[in-house]
């Protein structure tokens, strides 16, 4: 009985975008943890080479881990994908003349953009750091994170980096408070206050990370300081 | 001692739901400010009948912005540029002498256009068939304190229910999506006691029939808050994702 009323949950279009909205919100809280594990790197390579090496310790919590970020990461792109294009099947011709006021904020129009820029990112990040960090057999993670082969010794990778978390911050802008609309407590006491809170995640996580990029690929990288 | 307007009116001609459209200009000289949108299509048409041309087919009804009828949009915004009006309402008064106006049906698949201006709805009265109706028996009317509601839930049910079921809710989304709609009429049943016997089976049945028809999601822009002519709030959305949830999981 309640498998037939989860079927039906996952193929309507609010159990879907229910799907999105956890989804996000959970990536929401990896990025926290995410960040505060980074921000160690300010303290210098040796704290850093220290930390990265002792998660190796509790590789099968970290596998466990990934294994739920890549499952949780999968169900928010299949679904908002697969919403997107019914919905786009659902304008057929779009409207033809020109609104000269905008009805919805920029970055609500533009959640399927950020949202591809960010998967190209990750899948960039990915291949890079985590992948070398798997494999390389050395412990030395600060020097691979300021390397000039794909760390912040590259303009490039630094680049993509500071436009990325720009772009996560746009999506999260409207992603965050969207959620708390979407999982039904937008007009609840607790979602307000989430709605509050919105702008740690779409302001101050992203500017954290980006900071790290900006310090050491531009700031470090061309000796500014 | 107003005085009158030369128009530019850019209007959607499309024969039937399966030809091509386009937008036809029509110059309209010394329009009266004080008409409304409505009439001004009127006395287009009556010159249309008059040369012998094919008049611009649109719904209307009320005019007086009660029913929902006069879907379009105008310059590009349902119902046009004044917030909380329906086109019907819309006076003259708010343009410019030497405008260009452009009018044209409603945007979304679940709404076929049926000739010009026209769309069919039939889509929203599905819907409201599947279950946005009290049927459960309440009797005569009882005295109106015997059920106590506090002012707060019986205003949000209220506003809900002032919804028209115009769509401009659906041609305003970029998906199309009819959430707004849908959201209002399951409100202004799940906020009162009436409602209440019904709610599961009439959430559940409407959600899905909204699916069926093809509209699309709600991506919480804003745009049908926005342009909606009844001010209909999409709180009500973020209540319809909660009945919904509770629907499925008892
Ligand atoms: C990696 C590729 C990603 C893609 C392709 C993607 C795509 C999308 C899309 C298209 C939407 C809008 C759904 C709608 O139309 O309402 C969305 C919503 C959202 N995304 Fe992403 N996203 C990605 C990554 C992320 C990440 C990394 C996070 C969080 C850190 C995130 C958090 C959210 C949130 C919170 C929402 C709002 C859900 C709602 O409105 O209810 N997304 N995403
Ligand atoms: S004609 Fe009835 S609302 Fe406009």
């Amino acid at each position: 009985m309640l498998l037939n009323q989860l079927k039906v949950f996952i193929s309507s279009t609010i159990g879907k975008k229910m799907v999105v909205a956890t989804t996000g919100l959970l990536f929401c809280l990896f990025l926290l943890a995410h960040l505060a594990n980074n921000f160690v790197i300010y303290t210098g390579a040796e704290n850093f080479n220290f930390l990265v090496k002792s998660l190796e310790k509790i590789k099968p919590l970290i596998r466990l881990a990934e294994v739920m970020l890549v499952l949780i990461l999968g169900g928010h792109i299949y679904n908002s994908i697969t919403l997107a294009l019914k919905s786009k099947k659902a304008k057929g011709i779009a409207n033809q003349s020109k609104i000269d006021v905008a009805n919805a904020s920029l970055s609500s129009r533009t959640m399927v953009f950020t949202g591809s820029i960010l998967f190209i990112f990750l899948t960039v990040h990915l291949s890079t750091f985590w992948y070398t960090f798997q494999t390389s057999g050395r412990h030395d993670y600060y020097f691979m994170v300021t390397s000039e082969s794909f760390g912040f010794g590259n303009i490039l990778i630094t680049s993509l980096y500071l436009v990325a978390m720009i772009i996560l911050g746009f999506h999260l802008r409207h992603g965050f408070q969207s959620a708390i609309k979407t999982l039904g407590i937008g007009n609840t006491a607790l979602g307000k206050l989430l709605s509050l809170l919105s702008v740690i995640f779409w302001l101050f996580v992203p500017a954290g990370f980006f900071s790290i990029a900006f310090w050491f690929g531009i700031v470090k990288h061309f000796g500014l300081v | 001692m107003s005085n009158k307007l030369n128009l530019t009116l850019k209007v959607w001609r499309q024969e039937s739901s399966d030809s091509h459209g386009d937008f036809v200009d029509y110059s309209m000289e010394g329009v009266n400010p004080h008409m409304s949108f409505l009439e001004l299509l009127d006395v287009l048409n009556e010159r249309l009948i008059t040369e012998g041309m094919d008049p611009i087919a649109f719904e209307h009804d009320c005019r007086e912005g009660i029913c929902g009828s006069c879907a379009m949009s105008i310059n590009g915004e349902a119902h046009g540029p004044v917030k909380s009006t329906t086109a019907c309402q819309l006076h003259m008064f708010h343009f410019n002498d030497g405008d260009t106006i452009t009018v044209e049906p409603w945007r979304a698949k679940s709404f076929p256009v049926i000739k010009d201006l026209a769309v069919d709805r039939s889509a929203f009265d599905r819907i409201i068939q599947s279950g946005g109706y009290v049927s459960v028996n309440t009797g005569s009317a009882p005295d109106g304190n015997a059920i106590p509601i506090d002012k707060e839930t019986a205003t949000m049910a209220f506003d809900a229910a002032a919804c028209i079921g115009c769509g401009a809710c659906v041609s305003s989304c970029k998906n199309s999506s009819a959430s707004l709609f849908v959201s209002a009429k399951i409100s202004q049943f799940s906020k009162l006691p009436q409602g209440q016997p019904e709610q599961k089976q009439r959430v559940l049945s409407m959600v899905a029939q909204m699916d069926k028809e093809g509209f699309g999601h709600c991506t919480n822009t804003g745009a049908c808050e926005a342009t909606c002519p009844k001010d209909i709030s999409m709180d009500n959305i973020s209540t319809m994702n909660k009945e919904y949830l509770k629907a499925i999981l008892s």
